[in-house]
Protein backbone atom coordinates (compact mmCIF):
# COMPACT_ATOMS: atom_id res chain seq x y z
CA UNK A 1 0.00 0.00 0.00
CA UNK A 2 0.78 3.25 -0.71
CA UNK A 3 2.48 4.89 2.75
CA UNK A 4 4.44 7.74 4.41
CA UNK A 5 7.61 7.89 5.98
CA UNK A 6 8.80 11.03 8.13
CA UNK A 7 12.07 12.03 8.10
CA UNK A 8 14.80 14.58 9.93
CA UNK A 9 14.40 16.51 5.98
CA UNK A 10 10.89 16.65 5.72
CA UNK A 11 7.95 13.80 4.57
CA UNK A 12 8.85 11.30 1.89
CA UNK A 13 6.32 9.18 0.27
CA UNK A 14 6.82 6.02 -0.87
CA UNK A 15 6.44 4.49 -4.20
CA UNK A 16 2.87 2.91 -4.31
CA UNK A 17 2.88 -0.54 -4.33
CA UNK A 18 0.98 -1.81 -7.77
CA UNK A 19 2.34 -5.71 -6.47
CA UNK A 20 -0.08 -8.05 -8.05
CA UNK A 21 -2.01 -10.50 -5.31
CA UNK A 22 -2.67 -13.58 -7.84
CA UNK A 23 -4.53 -15.85 -5.24
CA UNK A 24 -6.91 -12.59 -5.64
CA UNK A 25 -7.28 -12.91 -9.27
CA UNK A 26 -7.67 -16.35 -9.66
CA UNK A 27 -10.03 -16.47 -6.96
CA UNK A 28 -12.39 -13.81 -8.75
CA UNK A 29 -11.96 -14.83 -12.29
CA UNK A 30 -12.90 -18.18 -11.65
CA UNK A 31 -16.19 -16.99 -9.77
CA UNK A 32 -17.18 -14.55 -12.26
CA UNK A 33 -16.77 -17.44 -15.27
CA UNK A 34 -18.40 -19.82 -12.77
CA UNK A 35 -21.52 -17.42 -12.00
CA UNK A 36 -21.84 -16.51 -15.95
CA UNK A 37 -21.88 -20.30 -16.83
CA UNK A 38 -24.26 -20.85 -14.28
CA UNK A 39 -25.94 -18.13 -14.86
CA UNK A 40 -27.37 -20.17 -18.13
CA UNK A 41 -29.10 -22.71 -15.74
CA UNK A 42 -29.90 -20.56 -12.19
CA UNK A 43 -31.64 -17.50 -13.95
CA UNK A 44 -31.63 -14.98 -10.44
CA UNK A 45 -27.47 -15.59 -11.03
CA UNK A 46 -28.73 -13.06 -14.30
CA UNK A 47 -29.72 -10.16 -11.19
CA UNK A 48 -25.68 -10.34 -10.27
CA UNK A 49 -23.61 -11.04 -13.68
CA UNK A 50 -20.44 -12.70 -13.31
CA UNK A 51 -18.32 -9.68 -13.57
CA UNK A 52 -19.48 -8.25 -10.65
CA UNK A 53 -18.54 -11.10 -8.31
CA UNK A 54 -14.93 -11.32 -9.89
CA UNK A 55 -14.61 -7.48 -9.52
CA UNK A 56 -16.28 -7.64 -5.64
CA UNK A 57 -14.33 -10.95 -5.00
CA UNK A 58 -10.94 -9.53 -5.90
CA UNK A 59 -11.07 -6.28 -5.04
CA UNK A 60 -12.21 -7.49 -1.28
CA UNK A 61 -9.59 -9.91 -0.77
CA UNK A 62 -6.87 -6.83 -1.39
CA UNK A 63 -8.98 -3.50 -0.52
CA UNK A 64 -8.61 -0.28 -0.91
CA UNK A 65 -7.26 1.48 -4.33
CA UNK A 66 -5.01 -1.66 -5.06
CA UNK A 67 -8.17 -4.23 -4.68
CA UNK A 68 -10.10 -1.97 -7.54
CA UNK A 69 -6.92 -2.88 -9.93
CA UNK A 70 -7.75 -6.60 -8.83
CA UNK A 71 -11.22 -6.41 -9.87
CA UNK A 72 -10.31 -5.23 -13.13
CA UNK A 73 -8.03 -7.54 -14.13
CA UNK A 74 -10.00 -10.37 -12.79
CA UNK A 75 -12.86 -8.98 -14.43
CA UNK A 76 -10.73 -8.66 -17.57
CA UNK A 77 -9.85 -12.43 -17.36
CA UNK A 78 -13.33 -13.88 -16.46
CA UNK A 79 -14.67 -11.07 -19.81
CA UNK A 80 -11.82 -12.92 -22.09
CA UNK A 81 -13.18 -16.44 -20.96
CA UNK A 82 -16.86 -15.74 -20.82
CA UNK A 83 -16.73 -14.84 -24.27
CA UNK A 84 -14.49 -17.12 -25.45
CA UNK A 85 -16.85 -19.73 -23.79
CA UNK A 86 -19.71 -18.39 -25.32
CA UNK A 87 -18.55 -16.93 -28.61
CA UNK A 88 -17.57 -21.06 -29.26
CA UNK A 89 -20.24 -23.05 -27.10
CA UNK A 90 -23.01 -20.77 -29.47
CA UNK A 91 -20.79 -21.32 -32.64
CA UNK A 92 -20.63 -24.83 -32.21
CA UNK A 93 -24.38 -25.43 -31.22
CA UNK A 94 -25.89 -22.93 -34.21
CA UNK A 95 -27.10 -20.58 -31.65
CA UNK A 96 -26.11 -17.45 -34.10
CA UNK A 97 -29.16 -18.72 -36.69
CA UNK A 98 -31.64 -18.89 -33.82
CA UNK A 99 -33.48 -16.37 -32.11
CA UNK A 100 -31.66 -14.22 -30.12
CA UNK A 101 -33.15 -14.81 -26.44
CA UNK A 102 -32.58 -18.52 -26.91
CA UNK A 103 -29.53 -17.39 -24.30
CA UNK A 104 -31.91 -15.42 -21.94
CA UNK A 105 -31.01 -11.54 -21.20
CA UNK A 106 -27.04 -11.34 -21.73
CA UNK A 107 -27.98 -12.46 -25.39
CA UNK A 108 -30.99 -10.88 -26.20
CA UNK A 109 -29.05 -7.62 -25.37
CA UNK A 110 -26.22 -8.35 -28.21
CA UNK A 111 -27.10 -10.51 -30.66
CA UNK A 112 -30.06 -8.23 -32.51
CA UNK A 113 -26.98 -5.64 -32.99
CA UNK A 114 -24.62 -8.37 -34.75
CA UNK A 115 -27.48 -10.17 -36.63
CA UNK A 116 -26.38 -10.49 -40.45
CA UNK A 117 -22.54 -10.10 -39.53
CA UNK A 118 -21.65 -13.29 -41.33
CA UNK A 119 -19.46 -15.82 -40.02
CA UNK A 120 -17.67 -12.80 -37.37
CA UNK A 121 -20.89 -12.81 -35.71
CA UNK A 122 -19.71 -14.84 -33.09
CA UNK A 123 -16.63 -12.94 -32.51
CA UNK A 124 -18.56 -9.71 -32.40
CA UNK A 125 -20.94 -11.32 -29.71
CA UNK A 126 -17.76 -12.83 -27.82
CA UNK A 127 -16.44 -9.44 -27.67
CA UNK A 128 -19.36 -7.96 -26.78
CA UNK A 129 -19.88 -10.58 -23.91
CA UNK A 130 -16.31 -9.58 -22.73
CA UNK A 131 -17.14 -5.71 -22.78
CA UNK A 132 -20.25 -6.31 -20.49
CA UNK A 133 -18.32 -8.23 -18.26
CA UNK A 134 -15.07 -5.53 -18.15
CA UNK A 135 -17.92 -3.41 -17.49
CA UNK A 136 -19.93 -5.05 -14.69
CA UNK A 137 -16.55 -6.08 -12.62
CA UNK A 138 -15.64 -2.47 -12.60
CA UNK A 139 -18.77 -1.61 -10.59
CA UNK A 140 -18.06 -4.44 -8.73
CA UNK A 141 -14.28 -3.85 -7.96
CA UNK A 142 -15.19 -0.28 -6.59
CA UNK A 143 -18.01 -1.70 -4.00
CA UNK A 144 -15.48 -4.49 -3.21
CA UNK A 145 -12.85 -2.11 -2.91
CA UNK A 146 -15.00 0.41 -0.99
CA UNK A 147 -16.40 -2.10 1.65
CA UNK A 148 -13.35 -3.67 2.53
CA UNK A 149 -11.81 -0.58 3.63
CA UNK A 150 -14.98 -0.01 5.77
CA UNK A 151 -14.55 -3.00 7.26
CA UNK A 152 -10.44 -2.45 7.53
CA UNK A 153 -11.58 0.60 9.08
CA UNK A 154 -14.40 -0.23 11.38
CA UNK A 155 -13.60 -4.02 12.31
CA UNK A 156 -9.92 -4.12 12.76
CA UNK A 157 -7.33 -2.20 14.19
CA UNK B 1 0.43 -40.32 14.29
CA UNK B 2 -1.73 -38.19 16.30
CA UNK B 3 0.88 -35.62 17.04
CA UNK B 4 1.16 -35.64 12.95
CA UNK B 5 -2.09 -34.91 12.50
CA UNK B 6 -2.77 -32.75 15.48
CA UNK B 7 -0.25 -30.43 14.15
CA UNK B 8 -1.39 -29.57 11.08
CA UNK B 9 -4.41 -27.87 13.11
CA UNK B 10 -4.50 -24.42 14.29
CA UNK B 11 -7.91 -24.26 15.81
CA UNK B 12 -8.65 -20.65 17.50
CA UNK B 13 -12.41 -20.27 18.99
CA UNK B 14 -12.51 -17.02 19.11
CA UNK B 15 -15.04 -15.43 16.24
CA UNK B 16 -13.71 -12.11 14.28
CA UNK B 17 -14.30 -10.31 11.29
CA UNK B 18 -11.99 -12.69 9.22
CA UNK B 19 -13.99 -15.50 10.36
CA UNK B 20 -17.25 -14.03 9.52
CA UNK B 21 -15.94 -12.81 6.13
CA UNK B 22 -15.40 -16.40 5.66
CA UNK B 23 -18.40 -17.96 6.75
CA UNK B 24 -20.65 -15.36 4.36
CA UNK B 25 -18.34 -16.34 1.28
CA UNK B 26 -18.58 -19.81 1.80
CA UNK B 27 -22.11 -19.78 2.60
CA UNK B 28 -22.92 -18.06 -0.89
CA UNK B 29 -20.57 -20.20 -2.67
CA UNK B 30 -22.30 -23.72 -1.08
CA UNK B 31 -25.78 -21.91 -1.75
CA UNK B 32 -24.94 -21.64 -5.54
CA UNK B 33 -23.88 -25.58 -5.70
CA UNK B 34 -27.37 -26.49 -4.24
CA UNK B 35 -29.39 -23.86 -6.53
CA UNK B 36 -27.38 -25.72 -9.35
CA UNK B 37 -28.19 -29.29 -8.24
CA UNK B 38 -31.54 -28.27 -7.37
CA UNK B 39 -31.82 -26.71 -10.80
CA UNK B 40 -30.92 -29.56 -12.21
CA UNK B 41 -33.09 -32.34 -10.25
CA UNK B 42 -35.47 -30.71 -7.96
CA UNK B 43 -37.66 -27.76 -9.29
CA UNK B 44 -40.46 -28.73 -6.27
CA UNK B 45 -37.39 -28.03 -3.55
CA UNK B 46 -37.12 -24.37 -4.66
CA UNK B 47 -40.87 -23.67 -5.10
CA UNK B 48 -40.88 -24.97 -1.77
CA UNK B 49 -38.15 -22.35 -0.56
CA UNK B 50 -40.06 -19.66 -2.67
CA UNK B 51 -43.16 -20.58 -0.88
CA UNK B 52 -42.40 -20.18 2.60
CA UNK B 53 -42.93 -16.04 1.59
CA UNK B 54 -45.89 -16.47 -0.21
CA UNK B 55 -44.00 -16.93 -3.80
CA UNK B 56 -43.73 -20.41 -4.81
CA UNK B 57 -41.82 -19.89 -8.06
CA UNK B 58 -38.02 -20.78 -9.15
CA UNK B 59 -36.98 -17.16 -9.05
CA UNK B 60 -38.20 -16.41 -5.56
CA UNK B 61 -36.88 -20.08 -4.56
CA UNK B 62 -33.32 -19.67 -5.98
CA UNK B 63 -32.99 -16.33 -4.04
CA UNK B 64 -34.07 -17.50 -0.93
CA UNK B 65 -31.68 -20.27 -0.86
CA UNK B 66 -29.22 -17.56 -0.94
CA UNK B 67 -30.67 -16.02 1.86
CA UNK B 68 -31.49 -19.05 3.86
CA UNK B 69 -27.62 -20.18 2.85
CA UNK B 70 -26.04 -17.15 5.09
CA UNK B 71 -28.64 -17.36 7.61
CA UNK B 72 -27.72 -21.14 8.41
CA UNK B 73 -24.10 -19.76 8.14
CA UNK B 74 -24.15 -18.61 11.60
CA UNK B 75 -25.09 -21.72 13.51
CA UNK B 76 -21.84 -23.75 11.18
CA UNK B 77 -19.82 -21.81 13.53
CA UNK B 78 -20.74 -22.85 16.45
CA UNK B 79 -20.93 -26.44 15.41
CA UNK B 80 -17.79 -26.11 14.24
CA UNK B 81 -16.39 -25.03 17.29
CA UNK B 82 -18.27 -27.49 20.01
CA UNK B 83 -17.20 -30.81 17.52
CA UNK B 84 -14.35 -30.11 15.61
CA UNK B 85 -12.23 -31.38 18.21
CA UNK B 86 -13.80 -34.71 18.61
CA UNK B 87 -14.12 -34.60 15.03
CA UNK B 88 -10.56 -34.57 15.02
CA UNK B 89 -9.99 -37.33 17.87
CA UNK B 90 -12.73 -39.73 16.23
CA UNK B 91 -10.78 -39.22 12.79
CA UNK B 92 -7.20 -40.17 14.49
CA UNK B 93 -8.73 -43.29 16.11
CA UNK B 94 -10.00 -44.83 12.47
CA UNK B 95 -6.73 -43.90 10.86
CA UNK B 96 -5.11 -45.79 13.96
CA UNK B 97 -6.75 -49.10 12.95
CA UNK B 98 -6.22 -48.92 9.13
CA UNK B 99 -3.14 -48.29 7.19
CA UNK B 100 -5.50 -47.59 4.27
CA UNK B 101 -7.12 -44.68 5.88
CA UNK B 102 -3.38 -43.32 6.93
CA UNK B 103 -2.41 -43.34 3.59
CA UNK B 104 -5.64 -41.57 2.43
CA UNK B 105 -5.99 -38.77 4.72
CA UNK B 106 -2.07 -38.01 6.05
CA UNK B 107 -1.98 -36.64 2.63
CA UNK B 108 -5.77 -34.50 1.95
CA UNK B 109 -4.83 -33.41 5.59
CA UNK B 110 -1.19 -32.06 4.41
CA UNK B 111 -2.97 -30.02 1.55
CA UNK B 112 -5.27 -28.09 3.60
CA UNK B 113 -6.28 -29.97 7.33
CA UNK B 114 -8.58 -27.39 8.32
CA UNK B 115 -10.14 -27.44 4.44
CA UNK B 116 -10.75 -31.24 4.17
CA UNK B 117 -11.83 -31.77 7.57
CA UNK B 118 -14.61 -28.56 7.50
CA UNK B 119 -15.89 -30.20 4.57
CA UNK B 120 -16.42 -33.08 6.10
CA UNK B 121 -17.83 -31.44 9.12
CA UNK B 122 -19.64 -29.58 6.72
CA UNK B 123 -21.41 -32.43 5.09
CA UNK B 124 -23.21 -33.50 8.06
CA UNK B 125 -24.28 -30.13 8.61
CA UNK B 126 -25.80 -29.74 5.65
CA UNK B 127 -27.19 -33.02 6.16
CA UNK B 128 -28.52 -32.06 9.39
CA UNK B 129 -30.19 -28.70 7.79
CA UNK B 130 -31.43 -30.69 4.89
CA UNK B 131 -33.45 -33.21 7.30
CA UNK B 132 -34.13 -30.21 10.23
CA UNK B 133 -34.42 -27.38 8.30
CA UNK B 134 -35.86 -28.14 5.11
CA UNK B 135 -37.59 -31.58 5.34
CA UNK B 136 -39.44 -30.71 8.29
CA UNK B 137 -39.28 -27.29 9.92
CA UNK B 138 -39.82 -25.44 5.97
CA UNK B 139 -42.68 -27.96 5.27
CA UNK B 140 -44.40 -27.14 9.28
CA UNK B 141 -44.26 -23.22 8.39
CA UNK B 142 -45.58 -24.10 4.88
CA UNK B 143 -48.67 -26.01 6.53
CA UNK B 144 -48.92 -23.37 8.88
CA UNK B 145 -49.38 -20.69 6.35
CA UNK B 146 -51.40 -22.61 4.05
CA UNK B 147 -49.19 -23.05 1.56
CA UNK B 148 -48.53 -26.10 -0.39
CA UNK B 149 -46.36 -28.65 1.97
CA UNK B 150 -44.85 -31.87 1.33
CA UNK B 151 -43.75 -32.92 5.07
CA UNK B 152 -41.48 -34.86 5.36
CA UNK B 153 -39.52 -33.67 2.32
CA UNK B 154 -36.51 -35.63 1.95
CA UNK B 155 -35.77 -36.04 -1.65
CA UNK B 156 -32.50 -37.92 -2.57
CA UNK B 157 -31.63 -34.85 -4.42
CA UNK B 158 -32.61 -31.94 -1.94
CA UNK B 159 -30.46 -33.69 0.36
CA UNK B 160 -27.83 -33.79 -2.05
CA UNK B 161 -28.03 -30.60 -2.46
CA UNK B 162 -27.94 -29.51 1.56
CA UNK B 163 -25.04 -31.63 1.73
CA UNK B 164 -23.14 -30.01 -0.64
CA UNK B 165 -23.84 -26.46 0.23
CA UNK B 166 -22.56 -27.19 3.85
CA UNK B 167 -19.48 -29.63 2.48
CA UNK B 168 -18.44 -26.16 0.12
CA UNK B 169 -19.21 -23.87 3.43
CA UNK B 170 -16.79 -25.81 5.01
CA UNK B 171 -14.26 -26.60 2.69
CA UNK B 172 -14.34 -22.33 1.75
CA UNK B 173 -14.39 -21.31 5.27
CA UNK B 174 -11.11 -24.10 6.12
CA UNK B 175 -9.24 -22.41 3.12
CA UNK B 176 -9.96 -18.78 4.26
CA UNK B 177 -9.00 -19.76 7.65
CA UNK B 178 -5.70 -20.78 6.44
CA UNK B 179 -5.08 -18.22 4.41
Amino acid sequence: MSGNNTTASGTQFAAIDFSIDKQAVIVGAVLGVLINMSAMLVPVLNYVGGGVIAGFVAAYMVGGPRGWLHGVIAGTFAGIAGGTVVMFTGALIGLYTEPPTLLQELFGIISPVFNGAGVLEPLYIGLGVAAFILVDSLIGSAIGGLLRTLVDVLFRR
Amino acid sequence: MERTIRSLFAIETDIDIGDIEAILGGSLFGALQANVILHLGDLEALKLLGATVGRPTLLAGAGLLFVYGVVLAFPFLAFVSGSINAFVTRVIMLSRNSSLLQKVLVPLLNVSALGVTLFALGQIYGLLVGVVFFGVLVQLWLLFIGGPSALPALGLVSLFAWMTYGGMMGLVYGLAMER
